[in-house]
């Protein structure tokens, strides 16, 4: 092993410990804990209150109206952040400068446009 | 800039199109989507207004590449964003009375078809790897949800499902050749990668990037080892989609294609590749003509074999494809990529026209239409019966026809092309056009000639109507008079060529 790797032992040690620790509690755990048997001991614990139906009821979460809104507010975040920092350069030429504003109202518009879309479809109404 | 933002007015006028009829549907909340359809017919006749208005300006440098060269909107390329947006329109008419009888009364379909249409106009004026993947996705991205519009229906979510794993994979493929190519030369624009690698020996990227554009144009334009999906994408999904893929997407990938083929990979660039790039695309080309043709002779539902023919018609346009890229560099390419366009118009013609026709057959959500369906169409329905007719001949090319032209043009520039190199081809096609007339006749003697076998619900509507009435007229306006629509793809080639040799050059 070359010096080069020196620094990182103790992140190694460290992982190895970490792991060791993991480990050992789980296989602890089984070994020497008690193990009551019982129904009441593999229902699910809901703070006491005896559980009611099924946990695998399916419900909708309006999958595709969420990812839109993902998209709108997410890609949104990732176009702008760039252009906002380079904003300043972009001014040093006049005549980009107009350019660089227009195109970025353009962009967020069709973003908008995609917005007003999926809150009219009632991507917000969760029923 | 001022000049760039007026040559891409069809562009943003389909654009807007599409945003504003998705708006409306949501905010006028009618439950009669027919409106929105009327309107988008109307945008796309305004759009058409727009190209129109475009070619007769002269004060617009038309020619030069816009956008800091991602783009060019030419007169070639104001043509086939012409046919792109006659597509539209015809796929909008015949969805407006369609889609109720099918019970998908939704607004997005409109607003999808104007997007797709839009992908599509991208991918035609693209001059740069990264507008054409844009316009590639656009493009793909509205036709994987309308191939599966038909949402409780089995075949459709199939439909969308196939064309979606199998257009992402084609996607990739062209995405990695993309990455090759940028990583070969440094460069993305189209006439930068073919000065980067003209006079060098091709390197290992260089091949590789060949082949994966190769193989990713093949899964776009359906040639044969790529074919799978046609077929089953065709059956399953909804008419007027079928007819935007047959039509729009071919004429898009193939017009792209073209365009790769010629300003970024011409001959000079590939050097020693040269050779064997010709061989891998000649036996595409046979292979999918005489497969595409072989399988559409037992094919008994029409959709099904509309989509084998569509395969035939890949390796046909695939010999113009070869001979444009054959000749770049030289004058020649801008006749060879009129003729390319010219057939393309002629073959979405009749595509658009059949599939107007599956259309007007699909009453009551009807989706299968076998031959059986067509028998005794004539005396129910003899607009829809002459139609069909008339596409079918002119998929055959037979003369009174556009498609006679369509072959003629296509045949005569590719022989002229190729010094004498691949006249094989041409024989072959030929032959393979001879096979394809039995099929494509088999239709007109169950139209025709046979009585009804089972009562088929049609589709009434002033719309589907209009459109039939449209497509009959056009088919024979092109195929009576040609000389006007081959003038004006002469008119178009002339600037074209010189654009795309200077820029070709070494």
């Amino acid at each position: 092993m070359g010096a080069h790797y020196v620094p990182y032992v103790p992140i190694a040690i460290l992982l190895l410990l970490a792991c060791g620790m993991m480990a050992a509690i789980l296989v602890i755990n089984s070994l020497i804990g008690p193990k009551p048997r019982s129904v009441l001991h593999n229902a699910p614990f809901e703070c006491g209150v005896e559980p009611i139906g099924s946990a695998r009821s399916r419900y909708s979460v309006n999958f595709y109206l969420v990812g839109i809104f993902f998209i709108v507010f997410d890609i949104e975040a990732v176009f702008l952040y760039p252009w906002a920092v380079l904003y300043r350069s972009f001014l040093a030429d006049p005549s980009f400068a107009f350019a660089a504003v227009a195109e970025m109202f353009v962009f967020v518009g069709i973003l908008v446009v995609g917005l007003v879309y999926v809150w009219k479809r009632g991507a917000l109404d969760w029923t | 800039m001022l000049n760039d933002l007026l040559t891409v007015l069809p562009l943003t006028i389909v654009a807007l199109l599409g945003c504003f009829v998705l708006l409306l549907d949501v905010l006028s909340g009618q439950t009669d989507r027919r409106y929105l359809g009327r309107i988008t017919a109307a945008g796309f006749a305004l759009a058409l207004g727009s190209v129109y208005l475009l070619w007769g300006k002269t004060s617009l440098q038309l020619e030069s590449p816009i956008f800091g060269g991602i783009m060019v909107l030419g007169r070639f390329e104001l043509l086939a964003c012409a046919v792109l947006l006659l597509i539209g329109l015809f796929v909008t008419l015949m969805s407006i009375d369609w889609a109720p009888e099918q019970g998908v009364s939704i607004g997005e379909l409109y607003a999808l078809v104007c997007f797709a249409v839009l992908g599509m106009m991208l991918l035609v004026t693209a001059t740069h790897m990264i507008s054409l993947f844009l316009g590639l996705e656009v493009m793909s991205v509205a036709i994987y949800v309308l191939a599966a519009f038909k949402r409780n229906s089995p075949y459709a979510a199939e439909a969308g499902m196939k064309y979606f794993v199998l257009g992402a994979f084609g996607t990739g493929l062209l995405l990695y050749g993309m990455a090759y190519a940028y990583g070969a030369t440094g460069k993305l624009a189209f006439a930068d990668v073919a000065q980067a690698l003209a006079g060098k020996e091709p390197t290992g990227y260089v091949k590789l990037a060949v082949l994966m554009l190769v193989a990713a144009f093949g899964f776009k334009l359906a040639l044969v080892p790529f074919h799978m999906w046609t077929p089953d994408v065709y059956e399953g999904a909804p008419a007027p989609v079928t007819a935007l893929m047959a039509a729009g997407v071919k004429t898009a990938a193939v017009i792209a294609a073209g365009r790769v083929f010629v300003t970024a990979l011409p001959p000079s660039a590939l050097g020693s590749l040269e050779p064997t790039v010709f061989k891998i695309l000649g036996v595409l080309a046979v292979i999918t003509m005489t497969a595409g043709n072989l399988m559409a002779l037992p094919q008994r539902n029409l959709k099904r074999m509309l989509a084998y023919s569509a395969v035939a018609h890949a390796g046909y346009l695939l010999i113009g494809l070869m001979a444009a890229h054959h000749v770049a560099g030289q004058p020649q390419v801008g006749d060879v990529m009129g003729a390319l366009l010219v057939y393309l118009f002629v073959y979405a013609l009749a595509n658009l026209a059949a599939f107007a026709v599956v259309s007007l057959l699909g009453g009551q959500s009807q989706e299968d239409v076998s031959l059986d369906h067509l028998s005794g169409l004539s005396g129910r329905h003899p607009l829809g019966a002459a139609v069909l007719a008339l596409a079918m001949l002119s998929l055959a090319g037979v003369p009174p026809t556009a498609g006679f032209f369509g072959k003629l043009t296509l045949f005569k520039e590719a022989l002229r092309a190729d010094e004498g190199k691949f006249p094989w081809l041409v024989v072959l096609a030929v032959l393979n056009s001879v096979v394809s007339v039995f099929y494509y006749l088999r239709v007109l003697v169950h139209t025709y000639f046979r009585d009804a076998l089972r009562p088929v619900l049609l589709v009434r509507g002033t719309a589907l109507t209009l459109a039939l009435g449209l497509l009959a007229f056009l088919t024979l306006q092109v195929g009576l008079f040609p000389s006007r629509w081959f003038e004006a793809t002469a008119q178009a080639a002339r600037p074209a060529t010189t654009q795309v040799s200077t820029s070709a050059a070494p």
